[in-house]
């Protein structure tokens, strides 16, 4: 058993490729038109040799990837001076990298 | 069974049994006028209370949920509503009847344990969509409203994201507007409720939008409040049955993020919120068919944000089955 972790885009028609069992994980902008306007993760089916836009190719790959996008994200949780707390790329990939097989 | 005149739309020529029978049956359109407000506020409220859409004036107490429970993204059959709930990650779904003032009781467990999912439903099927985690949750999943049961897997999302809240439907599509990841999303998806299946994009906001709240007629959702960059009064409204981008179409009396929202299908109704930095009980409406600016409708028994909403009139059940 095996499958990809990697970046992809939606179909032309706006629909989850057919190789993609998993995935839709944090979009990230570019310059293509709507519905293929953002870059996604995800895992593929078992057994798909489909690279997408690109394997991910481990946890700190992931890491790397969502560090040139997400530095400014923040999630709800407040701190103790009632700042929005960063979002963590770390948990956030070795998440993903969990839905490697 | 032909179309009959629905809430929303009363032209057309339709037979009198069929009236009679939807009548006996208690699908006519008029029945379905109360909208229900559930939990929140951090998860400690297990507090549920109710409008009469069709009015105004200030919410009133109807019963308690099982437990506390941020309940973002409830829905309503035409005689009963549903929450998730729990302060932490919950797969717990309540069920009131909406025509008695009661408690909630237990009526299954959703497929994931999580929270600060969508939700949206026709007059048989509700769906619960995405939900907070690393990484956020895809999963659609359903349950059928008439029995009590477990939800059971439907598809996945286009793309991974909890607050959604209170999504619009038609009778026969759902779609998912917004959300966050945590980074706010302008995604709108939509499913074909009676088909299993993956959501299809259908189209973006005018904006990047989180914990926002959504509701419908039959033809025509609307999404209002949420987090741009900040707080937000602004209404957008989407044609359910065309893929399109949504439009603006009017603000709320008051900017807020994580409020309910519900409809008869005729007006749009939200309740609670956050205006930053604090929860609010404001309660307000327009209609969906003009939209424009929102007036004041009354207010919730208790401040709150992140509060499901169930509505038993709203656009998915406006179907004449």
């Amino acid at each position: 058993m095996a499958n990809k972790i990697i970046k992809y885009n939606l179909t032309a028609e706006g629909t989850i490729p057919t190789y993609i069992e998993d995935g839709g994980y944090y979009p990230k902008a570019n310059s293509n038109a709507s519905p293929q306007d953002w870059d996604m993760i995800g895992a593929t089916v078992d057994g798909s040799s489909e690279t997408g836009l690109g394997e991910l190719a481990n946890a700190a790959a992931i890491k790397d990837y969502l560090d040139t996008y997400t530095s400014s994200w923040t999630t709800e949780e407040l701190d103790s001076d009632g700042n929005r707390v960063a979002f963590n790329q770390t948990t956030t990939a070795n998440g993903i990298w969990t839905k490697k097989i | 069974m032909a179309k009959y005149p629905q809430i929303d739309d009363c032209q057309g020529v339709w037979k009198m049994k069929e009236v009679s029978d939807a009548n006996k049956s208690g699908l006519w359109r008029n029945v379905g006028t109360r909208m229900l407000f559930a939990g929140g506020n951090a998860g400690t409220s297990d507090v549920i209370d109710y409008i009469e859409i069709g009015t105004t004036g200030n919410a009133t107490d109807f019963g308690d949920l099982t437990a506390g429970g941020e309940c973002a993204g409830g829905f309503g059959s035409h005689t009963r509503g549903f929450f998730l709930i729990g302060a932490s990650p919950s797969n717990a779904i309540d069920m009131v009847a909406f025509s008695t003032l009661a408690n909630a009781t237990d009526f299954g467990d959703s497929i994931g344990g999580t929270f600060f999912r969508g939700g949206a439903s026709n007059s048989t099927r509700g769906l619960f969509s995405g939900g907070d985690g690393d990484p956020d949750i895809n999963v659609i999943d359903y349950i059928t409203m008439s029995s009590a049961g477990d939800g059971t897997d439907f598809g996945n999302l286009t793309v991974a994201r909890r607050n959604h809240g209170n999504q619009p439907s038609s009778p026969t599509r759902a779609c998912f507007m917004g959300g966050q990841v945590p980074a706010s999303q302008n995604v709108i998806d939509f499913v074909e409720i009676a088909t299993t299946g993956n959501a299809t994009d259908f189209g973006d906001l005018t904006a990047v939008t989180g914990s926002l709240a959504c509701t419908s007629s039959s033809t025509r959702g609307v999404c209002g409040g949420g987090y741009i960059s900040a707080k937000t009064s602004k209404i957008e409204f989407i044609t359910i049955a065309s893929l399109g981008n949504a439009n603006a179409f009017g603000d709320l009396t008051a900017a807020r993020y994580s409020p309910a929202a519900g409809s008869n299908s005729v007006r749009g109704v939200w309740g609670g919120g956050n205006t930053v930095p604090a929860q609010v009980d404001i309660i307000d409406y327009f209609e969906i068919a003009t939209g424009g600016l929102a007036v004041d409708f009354g207010n919730l028994t208790a401040v709150r944000n992140n509060l499901g909403g169930a509505s038993a009139g709203h656009g998915g059940l406006n179907g004449g089955k």
